[in-house]
């Protein structure tokens, strides 16, 4: 595994967090519990992802 | 905050929902075509091409699946679910199987996302029903191979309410853990949950006075027979609210906080259907036998599962939450199994049950017994009842009464013994209480 591809991984994750969250905001704004709650398990997920992407893995 | 888990969903107008409804029938057929066998020979026999599927006459062109048909393709290859499975057996991440109500019990394929499927149609009921993040639920509940109680765990976490897990817990523990702390919400059988409520008198506690605000049954349908809704409500004051699913199928049909005393199916992830003799959609205001699709699911779905449930049809406008899901009223009435002819007269459990639980001055408990006397050439119904803890009534009395309310119930006199408060069994799961001992029925 190249440095780039963990690199290209840490920034889709971070994509998923932000796209996350606004679907929560989204959710939560137009009332729909199905979205926000649903958004909200997904952070979960990802906050799994980036935790299993820690900075130390980067060769230093 | 909205009473509906998806508003959007749950309002659209029927036209929609059928567009959406067989939009989703027919991706499902083309996926169980391309990878069940089972289903491949069943729609070819039919004659039924998966991609002209574009009206419900056109699903109902599709022959019904039955459980026997599930207990002969199970014993097929790939072990251990048979030519049902539709995805490849490593997908799978979830094995479960019937709880063997009527018969050997059938296993049942699941993969992650139909998990979440599972769980996000529970989320849809226990919304409903007024399960919010700021609950805390308890689930009295051994956790094993039966899955309804499985899946509304999951649910309460999809909805972000507290879950408190009570398996391997005697009944004793499990109410002084509701009560120290403060649970909100639990979930179970009617007869469990009237089970918890005479643990929790034996302990010197009122469950009236606990913090319980709701109670969600699954596994029986009780919650929709009026007179066991009326003791549960009483015992927990609290509301209580009525679940249909199966293993099968996943969480079809749920009661709501609406004024209506029915239940409403999931239309917006299921194609229920509610058919004549002929297999033809009843309207509202008669009975027929639930057919039910889940639309969503991956791994062993069936297509158009007969239930053998009994059901009356309701309009949406039977209940005024805004939902424009249509309604079986008072629930299910029965399975279509279970109703039996006794000297000619059809015969339902559930009467049975909503006469005992209205008549307030025997237990929640008791038996029936279905015998035919040779000599005579006539069915006898016993019925086997506890005196209520406390009655003043003479054993004569109620005899006299509950046999007149067994009567108005069923048209049937029925052979009543009473026992002493506690004498039988308090099952945990679901309840059988009725046996019928006859090898042939007159």
């Amino acid at each position: 595994m190249s440095e780039d591809d963990v690199a290209t991984m840490r920034r889709l994750v971070t994509e998923l967090a932000e796209t996350t969250a606004t679907l929560r905001d989204l959710g939560d704004r137009a009332d729909l519990p199905a979205v926000e709650r649903n958004a909200a398990r997904l952070e979960g997920v990802i906050e799994q992802l980036d935790r299993n992407l820690p900075p130390e893995l980067d060769e230093a | 905050m909205s009473e509906m888990w998806n508003p959007r969903l749950e309002t659209l107008p029927p036209d929609r929902l059928e567009r959406l409804q067989v939009r989703r029938f027919r991706e499902l057929a083309r996926h169980v075509y391309d990878g069940s066998p089972f289903y491949r020979e069943k729609l070819d026999d039919a004659g039924v091409d998966p991609d002209d599927i574009e009206t419900l006459a056109d699903v109902r062109r599709v022959p019904v699946t039955t459980k026997d048909e599930l207990r002969h393709a199970t014993g097929r290859e790939p072990f251990p679910y048979g030519d049902l499975l539709a995805v490849d057996p490593v997908e799978v991440t979830e094995y479960h199987q019937t709880s063997g109500t009527t018969g050997e019990p059938v296993r049942q394929a699941d993969t992650w996302p139909d998990w979440e499927w599972w769980s996000d149609c529970w989320a849809t009921v226990l919304w409903a029903q007024g399960i919010r993040p700021d609950d805390r639920v308890f689930f009295p509940f051994s956790y094993n191979v039966f899955v309804a109680f499985w899946a509304a765990h999951y649910a309460c976490e999809r909805i972000g309410a507290e879950v408190v897990p009570g398996g391997n817990l005697s009944s004793v523990q499990r109410v002084r853990k509701m009560v120290e702390l403060d649970v909100t919400a639990f979930m179970s059988t009617p007869t469990y949950a009237l089970r918890l409520a005479e643990v929790a008198h034996e302990e010197g506690l009122d469950p009236a006075g606990t913090s319980v605000e709701r109670i969600v049954c699954a596994g029986e349908p009780g919650a929709s027979v009026p007179g066991t809704k009326a003791r549960i409500e009483s015992e927990w004051g609290a509301e209580v609210f009525d679940h249909a699913g199966a293993t099968e199928t996943g969480a079809w049909g749920f009661t709501c906080r609406g004024s209506s005393l029915g239940l409403h199916f999931n239309e917006g992830r299921f194609l229920v259907e509610v058919l004549d003799d002929d297999g033809e959609p009843v309207d509202p205001g008669e009975r027929g036998e639930l057919v039910v699709t889940p639309l969503d699911r991956r791994a062993q779905p069936y297509l158009r599962f007969a239930l053998r449930d009994e059901v009356e049809l309701a309009g949406p406008e039977a209940c005024d939450c805004g939902r424009t899901f249509r309604l079986a009223t008072g629930g299910v009435l029965g399975r279509s199994d279970d109703l039996t002819k006794v000297n000619g007269v059809l015969l339902s459990p559930i009467a049975i049950e909503d006469a005992v639980r209205s008549y307030p001055d025997v237990g929640d408990e008791y038996q029936v017994v279905i015998e035919h006397h040779g000599s005579k050439d006539i069915d006898v119904v016993r019925l086997t009842a506890e005196r209520a803890e406390g009655t003043e009534k003479s054993a004569r009395t109620v005899l006299s009464e509950l046999t007149e309310e067994l009567k108005q119930a069923t048209n049937l006199t029925v052979d009543l013994e009473l026992v002493p408060y506690g004498t039988l069994d308090r099952p945990e799961l679901k309840a059988r209480r009725l046996t019928d001992t006859r090898d042939r029925h007159v």
